[in-house]
């Protein structure tokens, strides 16, 4: 088992005063199995004149808060206890094809509700064609986690990871089109070719522990929030696979948010009044409970959620 | 006599189409006799002259006035047929039946599909069939309606087939337009027909839209017993506009744009211009999608950031609740009998043309097997996919659809080809069959039962017989649909009862910052015309009179200059005659100082955007005004014609002063359309002296005609010739036109007048600021008085002229930042 503390910090820099703002965020860890929230708080400074707490219809916790007293800068941090004991990995002794729909034989008895993730979402729209040749990951046959391996690896080998090449609403054809992008793109380019073939795929948001070279020590906000994909094997569960970095996700993937895609899911995001142009910073530290922690954020979750 | 009819239309199929004034015995019906009757006893003048009646009743009331894409005005083409489609009490009764019992049905699925969702988590429903909807927004599922009604309106287009059944051909569960259409309709018919609506008993629809009003503010379950209500409409661009400024100014409810709301501390707020007021119940004729663009579609500019989380606090109701797009699901239509048995325990007496969705294998095989027989839709209505008609498709086409459907069968659904039943109609002098459809409306009552319009919105086709696809889509010609009472029905007006409607009184004289900033330009705009049309016409008729007394040429220079400085044209054209410059600047397009021709499409826009205060009278002067204002700028238009038209536009213009004048309540409105016309009275008044007097800096004198038509231009050449009995002498004409406290058309009055509307505005704008200019003119006044000649330039006496103009214009600006909102919202990036 691990414990993490999470600091997720997001600074706008405004050009001019904001007047007005409404705000949405997705940055709450939530429980899932081999995962338990143990504390959180989301700290908003200015003070926000309005918020409130709810869960989406994914199970998110979600925020939505407003300012309304001219300001230039906008700091929301979050920060988050979580327990990882992801010691069962969901494995499926099924071929892949049974697991496809729309006639997939193990679709009779799973959950009707689990096909939504089949079925086309705001940013992946149905596509016509493949988006990449894959069709030699999925042998007739071939047990579906071994065809599902050897597809995330083929993602992992035709995607350079390029944080310049898009931005969060970089449309998919230009992502298959340059062949890079960041977690996001990679998530959503699996998604797209797995549901184009009939696999139920859902969309993960989440934080990654990075570990420095021995001897080096971790530097303040080098960890970076992350995505992935994860595709539902009825009988078994959803089985969770990380393209960017060609693994399948551990104890070191901590889990936020869960969706269709990454419009489901955007840590934060808002309408402002005024402001004229923005600049943001992100900086997230994992640290390992309590070694890593540094002395500042010990107990600032006392007393919290 | 006229002929009686054509005989029957047969459908594409080569069924014949159902007649709708025969019974079931093939005799006419008594029902449609008695009116037919009318029609056939008629003269070709009483015909002639009902259709003329319509023709201008829909002029006038603005039916046919639409902005474009392009931000021009056009009128597009709108007909009413004199001829009414007639249902007896009988036949109304089903109708009536099967849509409320329609719209319950699709009450319960909105609120299981948006709460629960147990029809998909059973299996009822097949669960991708709604995943893979567009329409299904996530942020609306479990949202609070904070109505005891989340579809409050429904609409239906229904069509009768060759069989006498009648069928749905869509359901109307978004945004149900079309009930203004309805509602003016009738009111055009009213005026041509009123004999035959009272001997024939048709049931009134005032009560229908009193009831509505009443029920949606009993549905109401927020926290204020006093609901506040507006009407929020996408804006002039959209093509409903008209629509919706009707209703609104009908139900008395404030027409908004997303940009008149905000959200502040989770409260729905409307802005005016006396401040933030609060909004109970957002009547919605936006597309859900738009509503919001924190949570829905972020590009959207048409709606309020914020609004799902206020709703999902409770502190707001929509209706529609945002969710129920999700109703129009063309693949809904097939499994609405069995959902009516699973929620009603009834069988759907109002069916679904046949549809077949294409998600399940053996729809999926029978559409492919059938494809040219049917017509194929994708789930939703979308503007770049139209229905395919398989029947009228090339073995080529069909293969292209057969391969789009597979690509994607969740996203399709296949339906039989409708047909429509025929209808009595008057086609120039003939009593002509054509087909139609009708859209029928409800709204939702307190105990869950729905009410049904008395009436509908129904449209035939031209003469083709081929399937209208979209013939209740501002296609084909409007009809009026009669149903016939049991008993005679009482005149009943929408505000018979008590004291003002709940809902409306809040927001009585209270004016939006948008609507009070078009008021401001309605004023500046119609003043700016009013001061170009009286110089170009003045032009006009000095040429005609007194061109050769003096020299002139030069006088010629000097008017060429006035029209360029005044009108933005006119520039070196010096070989063409006076009234071909004065064409030359009518016709043109565009010139920076603003040209007669933008100055008169900007007024319309900024008038048709506050279409909902205007009387009827008004906007009939607005109208009539547009197109003697677009003659007098059509290109070739004879130089004979154009004083008189010019001189009509003036009239025309002053008419619509007068009504504003003696109709509009003197709040903060009628300010700020009274401040945008003196301020441009006094920013025109300058230019005029500033173009009267530039010529003299270099001859040293004004010459008489340059002082009569600048007298003219301001209105004042019979004044002052009452006054002076003189030919004009410089240093009394400026008396006149600048420091004259009792003349209504000088800059001091002007000034005058613009303070005492800065004074009548809420707080914050000071009057202050005019202060100092109307103390310098009134100083320079008994100068004025005394002088024959006149220093011009920089030292003389005149020299703080560009000064009132620029103060002027700072009013304008400050009077802007104030009241309106300027700022704009930008999506932040996401991170």
């Amino acid at each position: 088992m691990s414990q993490y503390l999470i600091r997720h910090t997001t600074t706008y820099h405004y050009a001019f005063e904001a007047l007005d703002s409404q705000n949405l965020s997705c940055l709450v860890p939530a429980n899932f199995p081999g995962q338990e929230l143990r504390d959180w708080n989301v700290d908003i400074s200015p003070t926000p004149e309005w918020s409130h707490h709810w869960i989406d219809v994914f199970g998110n916790k979600r925020d939505a808060f407003s300012l309304a007293s001219p300001h230039k800068e906008l700091v929301i941090e979050m920060l988050a206890r979580v327990d990882r004991n992801y010691t069962e990995r969901v494995t499926s002794p099924l071929p892949w094809e049974s697991v496809i729909l729309p006639d997939g034989k193990a679709w009779q008895t799973a959950p009707p509700m689990m096909r939504e993730f089949v079925c086309n979402s705001p940013q992946l729209p149905v596509q016509e064609g493949p988006g990449f040749d894959a069709d030699d990951c999925f042998e007739p046959g071939l047990n579906v986690e071994t065809a599902l391996l050897r597809f995330m690896e083929r993602i992992y080998d035709l995607f350079t990871y390029d944080p310049k090449a898009t931005t969060t609403f970089t449309p998919l054809a230009e992502v298959y089109k340059k062949k890079a992008g960041v977690c996001q793109d990679f998530a959503h380019v699996a998604i797209a070719e797995l549901r184009r073939r009939g696999f139920s795929a859902g969309y993960v948001s989440g934080y990654l522990e990075t570990i420095p070279p021995p001897g080096v020590e971790k530097l303040r906000g080098a960890d970076a929030s992350h995505a992935w994909y994860a595709v539902y094997i009825p009988g078994s569960g959803w089985m969770h696979f990380d393209p960017t970095n060609n693994v399948v996700p551990g104890n070191q993937h901590i889990i936020t948010g869960w969706g269709r895609d990454y419009s489901d899911v955007a840590p934060v995001k808002g309408v402002v009044l005024g402001g004229g142009s923005h600049k943001v910073d992100v900086q997230v530290d994992v640290w390992r409970w309590p070694d890593q922690v540094p002395e500042e954020y010990r107990s600032v979750l006392d007393g919290q959620h | 006599m006229i002929a009686n009819g054509t005989p029957n239309i047969p459908n594409p199929e080569g069924l014949q189409s159902y007649q709708e004034r025969l019974g079931t015995d093939g005799k006419a019906l008594e029902s449609w006799e008695s009116f037919l009757s009318i029609i056939r006893d008629s003269t070709s003048i009483d015909r002639d002259y009902w259709q003329n009646t319509i023709r201008r009743e829909i002029r006038e009331d603005g039916l046919t006035f639409a902005l474009t894409p392009e931000r021009a005005p056009v009128h597009r083409k709108e007909e009413l047929d004199p001829v009414p489609w007639i249902f007896s009490a009988d036949q109304w009764r089903k109708i009536e039946a099967g849509i409320s019992q329609r719209a319950r049905v699709l009450e319960a699925v909105a609120r299981d599909l948006l709460g629960p969702r147990t029809l998909l988590s059973n299996g009822t429903l097949p669960a991708e069939l709604f995943f893979s909807d567009t329409n299904y927004l996530h942020p609306c599922i479990s949202l609070p309606p904070n109505m005891d009604a989340w579809l409050f309106q429904y609409a239906a287009d229904i069509a009768r087939g060759a069989d006498g059944q009648f069928r749905v051909l869509e359901d109307r569960t978004q945004v149900p337009s079309g009930a203004g259409y309805a509602l003016e309709s009738r009111t055009i018919m009213a005026r041509v027909f009123p004999k035959a609506i009272s001997s024939m008993q048709i049931r009134r629809l005032a009560p229908y839209f009193r009831r509505l009003r009443e029920s949606m503010l009993t549905l109401y379950q927020g926290r204020h017993l006093d609901p506040r209500v507006v009407l929020m409409s996408p804006g002039p661009y959209s093509p409903s506009y008209f629509e919706h400024a009707y209703l609104a100014a009908y139900l008395g409810y404030t027409l908004v744009q997303g940009s008149d709301l905000t959200v502040r501390n989770g409260c729905l707020k409307l802005k005016t211009l006396e401040g933030l007021e609060p909004v109970d119940i957002l009547y919605r004729q936006v597309d859900a999608e738009y509503l919001d663009p924190l949570e829905l579609k972020r590009d959207s500019f048409l709606g309020v950031p914020g609004l799902l989380g206020a709703m999902r606090t409770g502190k707001v109701a929509t209706l529609n609740h945002p969710g129920c797009g999700l109703l129009e699901n063309a693949g809904l239509l097939a499994f609405l009998a069995p959902l009516c048995r699973h929620f009603l325990g009834e069988e759907l007496l109002l069916p679904s043309v046949a549809t077949w969705w294409c998600g399940q294998p053996v729809e999926l095989q029978h559409v492919l097997t059938n494809l040219n027989k049917l017509v194929v839709k994708p789930l939703h209505r979308k503007w770049d996919e139209p229905a395919r008609d398989g029947r009228f498709c090339s073995n080529e086409k069909l293969a292209e659809l057969r391969a789009k459907i597979l690509s994607h069968p969740q996203g399709y659904v296949a339906q039989e080809p409708m047909s429509y039943s025929s209808l009595p109609s008057l086609v120039g002098d003939q009593i002509v069959e054509r087909i139609g459809g009708l859209r029928s409306f409800a709204f939702a009552k307190p105990g869950g039962d729905y009410e049904v319009m008395p009436g509908a919105l129904a449209r035939s086709a031209g003469e083709t017989s081929g399937g209208p696809g979209s013939l209740l889509e501002n296609k084909g010609t409007l009809k009026d649909v009669w149903v016939m009472g049991d008993s005679p029905e009482a005149h009943e007006s929408l505000w018979k009862n008590t004291s003002p409607a709940k809902g409306t009184e809040r927001f009585v004289g209270v004016f939006t910052s948008r609507s009070a900033e078009n008021l401001f330009w309605v004023g500046r705009y119609a003043e700016r015309l009013m001061r170009q049309a009286r110089l170009l016409r003045g032009m006009i008729q000095l040429e005609d009179g007194r061109m050769d007394e003096e020299d002139p040429s030069e006088e010629l220079q000097q008017m060429r200059t006035l029209l360029e400085t005044y009108c933005g044209a006119g520039d070196e054209q010096s070989d063409l005659s006076l009234v071909a410059s004065v064409q030359t600047c009518l016709s043109a397009v565009d010139k920076p100082g603003g040209s007669f021709h933008r100055n008169l499409s900007a007024l319309m826009i900024a008038a048709y955007t506050v279409r909902d205060i205007w009387s009827q009278d008004s906007w009939r002067i607005l109208t009539d005004l547009e197109e003697t204002g677009k003659a007098c700028a059509e290109p070739g238009a004879p130089l004979g014609t154009l004083e008189t038209d010019l001189g009509d536009f003036i009239g025309q213009l002053n008419a619509f002063y007068g009504l504003n004048a003696n109709g509009m309540t003197r709040g903060s409105g009628w300010s700020m359309l009274m401040l945008g016309r003196v301020i441009e009275s006094g920013v025109g008044l300058c230019e005029l002296l500033h173009g009267m007097l530039e010529p003299a800096e270099e001859a040293g004198s004004v010459g008489y005609g340059l002082m009569e038509v600048a007298l003219e231009q301001n209105e004042n050449l019979i004044t002052y010739r009452r006054h002076y009995r003189t030919t004009p002498q410089i240093g009394s004409v400026l008396e006149l036109m600048v420091a004259s406290e009792i003349n209504p058309r000088s800059l001091v009055f002007y000034l005058e007048q613009a303070n005492q509307h800065l004074d009548r505005l809420p707080p914050p704008v000071q009057s202050e600021m005019l202060q100092p200019a109307m103390l310098r003119i009134r100083q320079v006044r008994s100068e004025l008085l005394q002088k024959e000649t006149l220093t011009v330039g920089p030292e003389g006496e005149l020299d703080f002229l560009p000064s009132v103009r620029e103060v002027l214009e700072q009013v304008s600006s400050v009077v802007s930042s104030a009241y309106f909102s300027h700022t704009t919202l930008h999506q932040r990036e996401d991170f």
